[in-house]
């Protein structure tokens, strides 16, 4: 080392740029800046990478699963939409199908049905210029209830009973209810899930099989409820020998609810109908054909999964759906057969538990509420009858008197028991209502072009 | 009440006056009756028709009041009974 003081290290030389390719060379020289020639893509970062990899997918999960059911959909409506066209005589009415839906067990929300009819099944309709009617049943067991107090008033109309119900004005083109009736005949009947296909089947056979004697269940009701001892006083002890149990208002009315009512002693109900008129008919007039929805319901916080997986496969609901409002619109139907009865069972396994215990949250609910009940009697009765002078609570926040713990009681009871028949038709695992007379009686709509069935009408109306 | 210090056109306006007095009195006894039977007895309105309990709970209050009417009103034919004797009994 010849230096003496510390001089710097000279550092290599950096090695010279290679020269631009020609074509670079080129652009250059036109003006194309170096930014641009040397333009080198890249992929992003790793995370960047996960980040649009992960979203990307949802998001394209999403679009193909909602593009496919704008397919599906409009592909449907393309089949049907040729009906819409065909002309209509002035006093004619285009086919009106009548929709059964029902609250779903479980859930709190009743139009949960109708809302799945109108989503996938309606835009069908809609396009082949079908009317259609929607019956919902706000409560479990509403829908049977109504299905055979149409039927049972029916039945008293064709007895001749009751009037045929004409109206005040008479509309010119407004069919004679025979017509009516051949209409509803060859219109179709669309029942949404098996929820609705079970109390649709219950109310048809309560109504083929109801005597036609008007029965006002609330005054039933009140009448057997009075009989019970919860309202009783201690004095009436002796004047009550029906009451085997206490009569102090007590719990142990409570278990004695539901076995009272069957030991009840009948009142000869007093008949109002000829007993030749009020006869169960042996044959039941067939009924519009059927058309079997499936319609499935998750809930819950565990099934929440499913839910997600349910969100990106709307097109297999949409297909179901329209499929089967083509296979309505088309006509074609073929006889109902014992493995109809399974009509989409794996409906069933959705309930909740909490559905299918309810018969033990009703007893729990009504024990405490008897007991609660006790309380409140002696207050009323106590205040009402001067024995005590009320708190100053209870003046300035009147404790409900006896005439209203009654009416309560009777709103309570009437849910509870109304609740415990739409239990036992809907529950997981109860057979479906079935009558010798429904052999051959129904018919369920298949594809057009599947020769199992017979058409019931030509196509196009 | 006597009538021998009034001349017959008065006995019979008396007459009518008494017997519109008694019949105001039975109504009102039969509308206290029935507001005071159907306070006590009637306090479930959820039926329409009467249980039998409230029918016999009815009869039962209609009976005991009439009954009860007809003690109190023996009682007091009594009592006014031995006041007048006492009266009579004094002024002698």
């Amino acid at each position: 080392m010849s230096d003496s003081e510390p001089a710097p290290p000279a550092l290599p030389k950096p090695p010279p740029p290679p020269p631009d390719r020609p074509i670079a060379q080129i652009f250059n020289s036109l003006g194309i800046p170096k930014a641009v020639t040397n333009f080198r893509p890249r992929l992003p970062s790793r995370n960047w990478l996960i980040f649009f990899g992960v979203t990307g997918s949802v998001l394209g999960a999403y679009i193909y699963d909602r593009r496919e059911c704008k397919k599906i959909r409009e592909s449907y409506k393309a089949r049907v939409a040729h009906l819409a066209l065909e002309p209509l005589a002035s006093h004619d009415m285009p086919r009106k199908v009548t929709v059964y839906t029902c609250k779903p067990p479980g859930d709190e929300e009743y139009e949960r049905a109708m809302k799945y009819f109108k989503k996938y099944v309606k835009p069908v309709l809609v396009a082949a210029a079908v009317d259609y009617d929607i019956h919902n049943g706000n409560r479990y067991g509403a829908l049977s209830k109504d299905i055979a107090d149409k039927i049972i008033a029916r039945r008293r109309v064709a007895a001749g009973i009751d009037p045929e119900p004409a109206n005040q004005i008479p509309i010119p083109g407004q069919l004679t209810p025979a017509q009516k009736r051949a209409r509803e005949a060859e219109a179709g009947i669309v029942i949404v899930g098996r929820h609705t296909f079970k109390e649709f089947l219950h109310g048809v056979k309560e109504g083929w099989s109801a005597s036609l004697e008007p029965v006002d269940e609330e005054e039933e009701l009140a009448q057997a409820l009075s009989l019970d001892g919860v309202f009783d006083e201690p004095e009436d002890e002796e004047t009550d020998p029906a009451h085997g149990q206490t009569t102090r208002l007590a719990p142990p009315a409570v278990p004695q609810l539901m076995p009272h009512l069957l030991h009840q002693p009948s009142k000869p109900r007093k008949t109002t109908i000829p007993p030749h008129l009020d006869v169960t008919p042996t044959s039941i007039p067939p009924p519009a054909p059927l058309l079997l929805v499936p319609f499935s319901n998750i809930l819950g916080f565990r099934n929440i999964p499913f839910m997600l997986i349910d969100l990106f496969n709307e097109r297999k609901r949409v297909r179901a759906g329209s499929e089967a409002a083509y296979n309505l619109v088309m006509g074609n139907s073929r006889p109902f057969t014992q493995d109809d009865i399974d009509f989409n069972i794996e409906q069933e396994e959705e309930y909740l538990k909490d559905f299918n215990e309810l018969p033990d949250e009703i007893s729990k609910t009504r024990r405490k509420y008897y007991e609660e009940l006790a309380k409140k009697i002696t207050t009323a009765r106590e205040l009402s009858r001067g024995t005590r002078p009320p708190t100053k609570d209870e003046t300035n926040y009147p404790p409900p008197t006896e005439v209203e713990l009654r009416a309560e009681r009777m709103q309570k009871e009437k849910r509870w028991r109304n609740n415990l028949r739409g239990w036992s038709i809907l529950h997981t695992g109860s057979p479906p209502a079935w009558d010798p007379r429904f052999e051959n009686l129904f018919r369920v709509y298949i594809p057009p072009d599947n020769e199992a069935g017979t058409p019931v009408r030509s196509e196009g109306q | 009440m006597d009538f021998s210090q009034y001349s017959p056109a008065e006995q019979a306006q008396l007459q009518r006056v008494i017997e519109k007095k008694q019949m105001t009195d039975f109504i009102k006894l039969y509308s206290g009756i029935v507001e005071r039977c159907f306070n006590a007895c009637c306090n479930d309105f959820t039926s329409k028709t009467l249980s039998s309990k409230e029918e016999t709970c009815v009869t039962n209050c209609a009976d005991k009041f009439l009954k009860h009417a007809e003690r109190v009103g023996a009682r007091f034919a009594e009592q006014n009974a031995e006041a007048m004797k006492d009266a009579q009994a004094g002024s002698r």
